[in-house]
């Protein structure tokens, strides 16, 4: 019964339309036209999504990208041509070696900064001599002449092959990293390195050696995210399974022979971790030399 | 709600407004406008009480558009706005009514039949007035309207019912029989 009479209400009402008063209509109007345009925000898995996308792609960048450029050895003209654009490498041509020096940004920024090179694959011990004498007669370091600050011409004494960026061997700015070991004894981090330089580093830049001392101790703000304690001229950022680890670092190293040295760098991570992870070293500056050298490695507590 | 063609539009429109196009929105407030009006002058006596809930529920929707997760609710969504606003207004001026705005009529009819169910619909008592609008003349369910009300689905049937007991003796339509 009920339905019907709702049937037949319904049916009544459908037709009534109330005429809407001058004072509504106008209101609705004008709240209409005075609506303010809408900022649009993206949603959070928006942003989430980019965020994410960026993050894979610094990584990629950062420490994926410069690994594999050394592992899958470029075409050997177009590395000779990079390492003359850098005129830090010595004489590649005469070993014939074909290992990247250079990390893959390096390697980019020298061969579009330096027009010595541009296209040059051939000529490349000569390319790098005009631009080590380049920085001879400057007299000083510059990064836009293709040209690692403090390195000397000299390369007929280059006796040390600063090469590979392998993970284990890092190179830049002449100057070869080397990872020996690496122990976590639940405490701390111990990690054993040589450290390979091309002669007479930091004197076009009119500083001696100031990195090689051993344990000289910097300023807490040398090293990024970390407290230091001391730190033997290095600055170095420490990843462990991605994650940028917060951790006091030390940094030792003892002559072992003419620009040869054996270091060891202590990491103390704030909290633990876990029993095996991967370990990522990345030294932006190595005494007042600045570059780009990666080391990695697995590390197990033992 | 509309169906087919118009509430397809209906739903782009919403997503269309969701996304800051201001156009959409305002299309659908013009499209709705008809209904605010009647649900708010169900609950108001004013017609600018009724301006002044209808202005701020569409601010208050065209800010919070977002917010709407099914576009297809859009218009039970901006319902239940517009009564809040409204039931704000009417705890704020309770005590202020105009017995001439009371007794002005709501809406102006086209026929002596239809100004009969809307002043049969007017002496109603608030609590059913709303509901009667809301169920006949909006089309909406039960089911909604309680959700719109914040009131249990046994309230808004029984309101319904003593609404219906009202209208059929006043417009003559019988529970039983259908109209005369």
């Amino acid at each position: 019964m009920e339905e019907k009479f709702d049937a037949e209400f319904k049916k009544k009402v459908k037709g009534i339309n109330p005429e809407i008063p001058n004072v509504v209509r106008i209101r609705i109007s004008d709240t209409l036209a005075s609506l303010p345009e809408k900022k649009v925000f993206w949603k959070s898995g928006y942003l989430s999504a980019v965020a994410a996308l960026f993050l894979v792609c610094f990584v990629g960048i950062r420490y994926i990208f410069p690994m594999e450029l050394a592992k899958d050895s470029a075409p050997e003209s177009a590395q000779n041509s990079t390492m003359a654009a850098a005129g830090e490498l010595g004489d590649q041509n005469k070993q014939g070696e074909t290992n990247s020096t250079m990390n893959a940004k390096t390697a980019e920024d020298k061969t579009f900064e330096n027009d010595t090179s541009k296209g040059n694959t051939s000529n490349s011990a000569n390319a790098m001599l005009k631009s080590a004498q380049t920085v001879q007669s400057a007299g000083s370091s510059d990064a836009s002449t293709g040209t690692a600050p403090g390195i000397t011409s000299d390369t007929s004494n280059m006796e040390i092959s600063l090469t590979g960026n392998d993970g284990k061997t890092a190179a830049d700015q002449g100057i070869q990293l080397i990872l020996k070991t690496a122990i976590y004894d639940g405490k701390e981090i111990r990690i054993e390195f040589d450290k390979n330089s091309i002669k007479n580093i930091a004197t076009a830049a009119g500083v001696k050696q100031e990195y090689s001392a051993a344990t000289s101790v910097k300023p807490d703000s040398m090293l990024k995210n970390t407290q230091v304690n001391a730190v033997a001229n290095y600055d170095v950022r420490v990843v462990v399974d991605n994650i940028p680890l917060k951790c006091s670092i030390n940094v030792l190293e003892t002559p072992q022979g003419e620009n040869q040295y054996s270091g060891t760098i202590i990491i103390v991570p704030d909290s633990g971790l876990p029993e095996k992870f991967d370990m990522i070293l990345n030294f932006d500056k190595i005494g007042e030399i600045t570059g780009q050298w990666l080391l990695t490695t697995q590390v197990s507590k033992q | 709600m509309g169906k087919g063609a118009g509430a397809v539009e209906q739903v782009n429109d919403v997503k269309l407004a969701q996304k800051g196009n201001k156009d959409a929105f305002v299309r659908l407030i013009t499209a709705a406008e008809r209904s605010m009006y009647r649900v708010a002058r169900a609950i108001l006596k004013s017609d600018n009480e009724c301006a002044d809930a209808i202005q701020e529920s569409i601010l208050k929707a065209y800010k919070s558009m977002g917010g709407l997760r099914e576009p297809q609710y859009f218009k039970t969504w901006l319902t239940k706005i517009l009564i809040n606003e409204c039931n704000r207004i009417l705890k704020n001026n309770r005590k202020i009514i105009p017995i001439e705005e009371y007794m002005d009529q709501a809406y102006t009819l086209d026929a002596y039949e239809k100004i009969e169910i809307q002043e049969a619909v007017s002496s109603l008592d608030d609590e059913f007035r709303v509901v009667v609008i809301l169920f006949y003349f909006e089309d909406m369910t039960i089911k909604d309207i309680a959700q719109m009300l914040e009131i249990p689905e046994g309230t808004v049937k029984s309101r319904l019912s003593r609404a219906r007991e009202r209208l059929s003796k006043q417009l003559k339509i019988q529970n039983e029989g259908g109209c005369k």
